[in-house]
């Protein structure tokens, strides 16, 4: 009997264990086939998914967001803004955001955010139309052949339009020795490390980007106008005189920015009083949109040099020598307008004004450097036509204007620089750039503050000194086996 | 000395069973301890099922022959056996169980007799918790031999940084595993109700962690809550009550005030004056004419408040004079209100716990509110089945201003960079007030011009002074009416049910479900600070995790001629972890201190993203011993993990282990002087796959493409990450030597383990320069480090006669850290990584002080020869971008670290202290740096530490800090300087406490009280006085974070 019991029950006891056993044990093994393979990305796609439209949006989106890590080395625009503070016409009095760049401090370190940010964010932007042009090759994604080879165009001139920004920021000017150290190209996907080269083979590289770039930009269906964050033929050509300026190839600058602004009309001044903060602007040729997600709050280009947001660092002030350029029937002096009476902050400008959401479009290229640029190139071939191309721009932004009385092409070219400086000035760092070009010394003037320090009023930067250069960023040395220390810019 | 003991009372009633033949008589006796009779106390004849209790009056009465062995044991005491002899009455004594040899140590999977292990565990039972009086989690962790823990934040709540026999990886997470109740625990630590818990188990090496075997590499923190015993119907409850108050552990920095802050200014804009070629007289004159343009602020009634001479202006007065670190500080209060009920039947056994915690932080406006609740059932339904479940859920509230890092709104920060002569209200140059005109309430000055003035009136006349750094901000309106509010919800439960289908074969499966939310509600008000641009910001996000465990395993444990002990175990574990993070942002919120949602105006931010990881798992262990004397152990895992791909998915983790118990041993058996001897030895290989929780870091084997680099509308992607399917798991390799000992009847015993890891294949995002591919890195296996070590644990009983007892423990251990092979040597900010290396050792400039004839700052750099290679000689530069980085020699790990604990009882009194210390290690203080920026690269009137006064002034000034000056020179530029000595010893704890008498008690129906005091970290010494707080972070680095409270607190604890 005690043993019949004992049987039952083991068997009730292996009949439920069995149950429970295939209830757990099969719930497990249906999960097993696909249980590790379910987990997916949900915020990355790979590299099949990746279209040549995606991957050109997001090289557009790469460039004009970039963010180096700290408020003023974020967006494409604060590689020129730091420039700007570097010259004369703009000035940090406070200490407050860009004053290492404003007092020159950034030069003499190869760990600034500056010397980072410049170095970084144009070698990503070589590296995303590196990858738009082999999304090109390889994942053509039923796209038409003129399509593509205008989205190859975009990603050439983009490619080069990076160099040039490199190796001014890093190099002197290529009409000071163009056997000096370049910095390393990179027109692959493969790994090897590159070293510096020369400005010579950069500036061949940038040459052929672009002659490729226009031959094919001139496929495909035109620009939308939505598009206009996208480099077009024009755009293109305008990035090229760029560069041809900067080499002194003035014929060719000339001829490029005179077919550059074909279609484009300068504006008149109710809307260069606007606030440069939209990109439908008629004379702007290429310019960066945003909308309210987008919108970089506190790190945008505004915040530094809107004294109108309701928030922003306004941070940024107008030197008063720069405010003395101006006739006082310029269209353009009205937009500079006191600030505070404190040392510094007398002038403020209102040029660029923030949307009140802080979308603000960001302007990359307009119709009146194209002018500005024909002008130069034309001064040493053709001066009297260089004059009209001047005046044309001149007149448009004070009606009082009349033709240069510039004897010699070197007199009428510093006055395209002036006026370089009046018409661009928080664009493009103009007046920094534009000095380093022409190998000039640089020495500040009117209510510039930093008395004693760093950069000064009254001294002065002599063309020859290195502090002209960046240095290039440690890590690049420290991770780069081409570079080594012994390939560091000097210092003074 | 316990099994030793019991081998003998075995082996004695055998013979006695052999040569007796016995008759059943009933024995009766009292069990005392040293104060008197013991009730409860179990008394079972050895080898059946025969048992009785002693009653109140510590009596029992249980049918025996002679010959029988009683085993006499009580919770907390020796467990005793007594064989019986002639006599009818049988009187125990029992003893304190100082050293619980016998105690259960819960390990991986399993429980286990601390005798039986053969692996490096340590424990902290609940006696430990218990007699140390701690009140957290971290603080009972703190000092254990091997953990490293370090407190990170005075945040309460905050969960503090752990690592287990030193750093764990190059890039991956480093943190030890949490085990609460049998599954993965991935929430703050210090949201699980600490009264709740019955003890931690800290698994150490490949023996122990072995099971774990596809995370528990980095270490295990095993944690058991406590559960309901059998009371025979009678329930416990326990009630703990405490209030305290709280603040920061050590001084802050000794700063400046603002006459001295003015005369600095006015000393370094001299200085650039002489330096810009003007002569000495009429650069200090220029300096005190300009000195309050430079300035700004003038918190005197004079317009040149600092003459030529460097000395206030004759008739100046001050008309404020700002101590920031008040203003952004509090006391801080804190209440903790803990009752728990446990009890049962036979059947059923419950735990039942609630809990009340409301703690400040010290930063202004810093709260934490917790409520908690467990329930733990247990119940044999059927001999045969037993079904249970751990079930808790925890619900915290706190508003964190933020008070660490670089950003606007660290008040930490603020009050380090914005000195004293900056006024909290708008002060105009007669000393008046700017106020409103109806309310008369001063308006806030926010650096910004009087252009916002505060709560009343928002938009001020301007026309103020401004500050140019920290504008607009103003830290009491803005860390009053912002919001940074973090509410989080842990429900965790865990069901299982055992079946036992044979005497030796025990099923068990346990399904552990974990779910966590995070709410972040961060406001910013409309009328001040950042969002007054946008009329007020409100962000919300919803982050919640989801963590399940499926666990089966198959327990078998067999003892043969009751000398061959066998056990195994077979197992099968899933594991999923799922985030989903959602949130959303407004802007546009024109009412004030209406921060939801519906009322802004403008979406300005949406988005959501989810991140799921797996793992799937088999394994097993098997477990020999023969006498209790040789055990030999050994464990196998076989893990596979979503993160890889292919077979790379796959790790194959194993461990052996033995031990040999000396004690046992016939040469040792009869001796006095040692009790118990030890030997252990383990190794074994385990892997680690967690190298962080984004996409970057679950999907490392997929090249990838960030989506969502979007311009207006039109979609974009971007390469972030070139692929790896090779990767896999990184593996450790670890090596253990231990000896547990026992001397002088047990007055002294401890712990000795010498440790060695190998860690492989280690993880890490490859880095290439930005030139290449725009320096887009792929994750590699291919470095190596080791961590060798030792750990010593003593404890000792120096005193025990009947009214006092004074006992001692101590733990100390040691780690050294090297990395054994990596492709190319790694700078990763004050570290390199290369072959030879601490991982932590410190690599920047070297400072070579100031020069004593110009003052400049100076460091060394290599002397080069003609082919630009170092000659091996150094020579000195003040230009800072031409220093050479070196090698400091300096680690942030510490040399020693551990604890002491001294417990004192006399009578009904006890006292304790707790000293942790941590010795040896570097701290590089970028806090102390900025406080010392001497304006260069500094805004004048940026807070400056008293030190500052011993700047250089003139020609043979023979100091440590260079000359001031507004110029750049960088001489706070990251270098040795700032390289302080972090050794400290902090007095973690001081308790002292009374407990009634058991006698007067039973009038009040109550069965224990005690009364106490406790002081937390109110005494610490550091070696370098410079740090304000050496115990601040793991890497060795500051960053104006807030740190360790000092708390004292008063409570009681009843049960009845």
């Amino acid at each position: 009997m005690f043993r019949f019991n004992l049987i039952i029950y083991n068997m009730k006891k292996t009949f439920v264990y069995f149950l429970l056993s295939f209830a757990l044990v099969g719930t497990f093994s249906c999960e097993t086939d696909s249980f590790l393979e379910d987990p997916k990305p949900t915020d990355e796609v790979s590299d099949d998914v990746v279209t040549p439209d995606l991957a050109l949006v997001g090289m557009y989106s790469a460039y004009r967001d970039f963010y180096g890590g700290s408020h003023d080395v974020a967006t494409s625009k604060s590689f020129y803004l730091g420039a700007e503070v570097m010259g004369r016409d703009l000035q940090v009095p406070d200490f407050n955001w860009y004053i290492f760049e404003h007092r020159w401090d950034v030069v003499e370190s190869a760990q600034a955010r500056r010397t980072y940010y410049s170095w970084e964010m144009n070698y990503k932007l070589i590296f995303h139309a590196n990858q738009v042009l082999h999304i090109c090759d390889t994942n053509p994604a039923g796209l038409g052949e003129d399509v593509l080879n205008n989205y190859r165009g975009q990603a050439l001139a983009l490619r080069a339009n990076a160099y040039y920004n490199l190796i001014r920021s890093f190099q002197f000017t290529y009409a000071k020795n163009p056997s000096l150290p370049g910095v390393p190209i990179d027109i692959s996907l493969d790994s090897n490390h590159k070293s510096r080269g020369t400005v010579q083979q950069v500036y061949d590289q940038m040459y052929a980007d672009m002659n490729d770039a226009l031959s094919l930009l001139s496929s495909g269906a035109p620009r939308l106008a939505m598009h206009k964050y996208r480099v077009d033929l024009n755009v293109a050509k305008g990035l090229f005189a760029r560069i041809a300026l900067e080499k002194r190839d003035w014929a060719l600058a000339a001829s490029l920015a005179s077919e550059a602004r074909q279609g484009y009309n300068l504006m008149g001044n109710a809307d260069y009083t606007a606030g440069f903060n939209d990109f439908g602007n008629a004379e702007w040729m290429w310019g960066f949109p945003y909308i309210n997600s987008e919108n970089f709050g506190f790190a945008s280009f505004y915040s530094f040099i809107d004294h109108e947001r309701g928030d922003g660092y306004k941070d940024i002030y107008v030197n008063s020598s720069f405010y003395n350029l101006f006739s006082a029937t310029d269209v353009r002096r009205t937009l500079i307008v006191p600030g505070a009476p404190a040392p510094g902050k007398q002038w403020v400008t209102r040029k660029f004004r923030d949307l009140p959401d802080l979308s603000g479009h960001m302007v990359m290229m307009r119709a009146s450097e194209m002018y500005l640029i024909q002008a130069e190139g034309l001064a040493y071939s053709d001066l009297s036509a260089a004059k009209q191309v001047l005046l044309q721009l001149a007149q448009q932004r004070d009606p009082n204007a009349t033709l240069s009385s510039a004897a010699t092409a070197a007199a009428f070219v510093e006055e395209v620089l002036v006026e370089r400086r009046k018409e661009l000035y928080g664009e493009l760092g103009t007046d920094f750039f534009d000095m380093k070009r022409y190998q000039k010394d640089m020495t500040r003037t009117g209510n510039a503050v930093w008395n004693a320090v760093g950069f000064a009023v009254g001294q002065t930067v002599p063309a020859t000194s290195n502090k002209w250069n960046l240095l290039i960023p440690q890590e690049e040395i420290d991770l780069n086996d081409a570079i080594g220390p012994e390939d560091q810019n000097p210092l003074d | 000395m316990r099994s030793k003991t019991k081998w003998f009372f075995t082996l004695f009633s055998v013979l006695s069973l052999f040569f007796s033949f016995a008759q059943e008589r009933n024995i009766t006796g009292v069990v005392s301890d040293e104060i008197g009779p013991l009730p409860g106390v179990s008394v079972l004849i050895k080898g059946t099922q025969r048992s009785a209790q002693t009653n109140f009056d510590g009596k029992f009465e249980i049918s025996a022959k002679q010959g029988d062995v009683l085993v006499v044991s009580f919770l907390g005491k020796k467990t005793k056996e007594v064989a019986v002899g002639a006599s009818a009455v049988v009187n125990v004594s029992l003893q304190d169980d100082v050293i619980q040899i016998e105690e259960m140590v819960v390990t991986a999977y399993q429980n286990k007799k601390r005798e039986d292990i053969v692996g490096s565990v340590s424990t902290i039972s609940k006696k430990d918790l218990d007699d140390q009086r701690v009140t957290t989690v971290t603080e009972a962790l703190q000092g254990v031999a091997g953990v490293s823990l370090v407190n990170t934040s005075g945040q309460p709540g905050s969960s503090p940084t752990i690592r287990i026999r030193g750093p764990q990886s190059l890039s991956g997470n480093q943190d030890p595993l949490i085990i609460l109740d049998g599954a993965e625990f991935r929430g703050n630590l210090n949201s699980i109700n600490f009264d709740d818990v019955s003890s931690y188990s800290i698994l150490k090496d490949a023996d122990a962690v072995g099971l774990y075997g596809n995370r528990g590499a980095r270490g295990v923190v095993v944690i058991t809550t406590k559960r309901g015993s059998d009371k025979k119907g009678k329930d416990q409850i326990n009630i703990g009550m405490s209030y305290g108050i709280s603040d920061k552990a050590t001084n802050e920095y000794d700063y400046v005030d603002a006459t001295q802050m003015m005369q600095l200014v006015w000393q370094a804009q001299k200085n650039s004056f002489i330096n810009a070629g003007i002569d000495p007289l009429t650069a200090a004159q220029a300096s005190s004419m300009n000195l309050v343009n430079l300035t700004q602020y003038n918190p005197f009634n004079n317009a040149m408040p600092i003459n030529e001479s460097g000395d206030v202006t004759p008739g100046a007065a001050l008309l404020y004079d700002t101590n920031w670190y008040d203003v952004v500080t509090q006391k801080a209060f804190r209440q903790d209100v803990n009752m728990s009920v446990s009890g049962g039947n036979e059947k059923t056994q419950y735990f039942a716990s609630g809990s009340f915690l409301d703690s400040d932080g010290f930063m202004r406006n810093s709260k934490f509110k917790r409520i908690g609740g467990r329930l733990n059932v247990d119940s044999q339904v059927r001999d045969w089945l037993k079904i249970g479940a751990s079930s808790a859920f925890t619900n915290s509230f706190s508003n964190v201003p933020v008070q660490t890092g670089s950003t606007f709104s660290n008040n930490l920060g603020f009050s380090r960079s914005v000195s004293n002569i900056f006024p909290i209200y708008q002060t105009n140059p007669d000393g008046s007030f700017n106020a409103d005109p109806v309310t008369g309430q001063r308006y806030y000055d926010f650096g910004d011009g009087w252009v916002t003035n505060g709560l009343n009136s928002t938009l001020g006349a301007g026309g103020g002074p401004t500050r140019g750094f920290y504008a607009p901000y103003n830290p009491i309106p803005i860390t009053d009416n912002n919001l940074n509010k973090y509410d989080r919800i842990n429900v965790d439960v865990a069901p299982y049910l055992e079946i036992t289908f044979m005497k030796d074969l025990k099923f068990r499966s346990q399904y552990s479900y974990s779910y966590y939310l995070l709410a972040s509600n961060e406001y910013y008000d409309p009328r001040f600070g950042d969002a007054r641009g946008v009329d007020g910001r409100s962000n919300k996000a919803r982050n919640t995790t989801e963590t399940y465990t499926l666990t089966n395993t198959l327990n078998y444990s067999k003892v043969l001629n009751e000398k061959h002990t066998f056990t195994a175990l077979l197992g099968q574990e899933l594991y999923n972890n799922t985030q989903n993070n959602v949130s959303v942002g407004r802007t546009g919120f024109p009412i004030a201190g209406l921060d939801e949602l519906v009322n802004g105006a403008l979406i300005s931010a949406g988005t959501s993203v989810t991140f799921q990881n797996r793992l799937f798992s088999y394994f097993g262990r098997a477990d020999y011993d023969y006498a209790k004397k040789y055990y030999i152990g050994g464990s196998y895992r076989r893990d596979a993990s979503s993160r890889f791909v292919g077979d790379n998915q796959w790790g194959n983790f194993w461990s052996v282990g033995a031990a040999w118990n000396l004690a046992e041993e016939n040469f040792l058996k009869n001796s006095t002087f040692l009790n118990a001897l030890k030997l252990r030895a383990s190794y074994g290989e385990v892997g680690n796959e967690d190298i962080g929780s984004t996409s970057q870091f679950l999907f490392p084997y997929l090249g990838a493409n960030e989506v969502g680099w979007n311009i207006v509308g039109e979609t974009g992607v971007i390469p972030v990450r070139a692929a790896n399917p090779d990767l896999t798991w990184e593996k450790h390799k670890k090596t253990n030597f231990g000896v547990d000992f026992a001397f002088f009847n047990n007055r002294l015993s401890g712990t000795f383990e010498y440790f060695s890891t190998d860690i492989d294949d280690l993880i890490y995002a490859k880095p290439l320069p930005a030139s290449e591919n725009g320096g887009l890195s792929t994750w590699v296996n291919s470095a190596s480090m080791t961590n060798k070590g030792w750990e010593l644990e003593l404890n000792s009983v120096n005193i025990q006669n009947d009214n006092f007892k004074w006992t001692t423990s101590l733990s100390a251990s040691q780690v050294k850290n090297e990395i054994t092979s990596i492709p190319s040597a790694l700078p990763t900010g004050v570290f390199r990584w290369e072959q030879g290396r601490d991982r932590y050792e410190f690599w920047m400039a070297e400072w070579a002080g100031v020069n004593s004839q110009t003052g400049e700052p100076q460091w060394y750099k290599d002397v080069v020869d003609g082919a630009g290679n170092p000659t091996g000689e150094k020579e000195v530069t003040s230009t800072f971008a031409d220093a050479t980085r070196y090698y400091t020699g300096k680690s942030a790990l510490p040399k020693l670290e551990g604890r002491i604990h001294n417990k004192f009882q006399y009578k009904n009194f006890d006292l304790g202290f707790a000293f942790v210390y941590r010795l040896g290690q570097y701290v590089y203080n970028t806090d102390y740096a900025g406080l010392m920026h001497g304006f260069h690269g500094s805004n004048p009137g940026t807070q400056l530490h008293q030190d500052i006064q011993d700047a250089w002034q003139q020609p043979g000034d023979i100091t440590d800090v260079p000359r001031l000056s507004l110029d750049n020179d960088q001489s706070n530029s990251q270098s040795t300087r700032w390289l302080q000595k972090g050794d400290f010893v902090r007095l973690r704890n001081v308790s002292f406490g009374y407990t009634f008498d058991k006698e007067v008690l039973k009038s009040l129906e109550l069965s224990a009280l005690r009364l106490y005091v406790t002081a937390d970290n109110y005494w610490t010494w550091k070696k370098d006085d410079r740090i304000d707080d050496p115990e601040q972070s793991y890497g060795g680095t500051t960053s104006n974070s807030s740190t360790v409270m000092k708390t004292i607190t008063f409570g009681l604890n009843v049960s009845f």
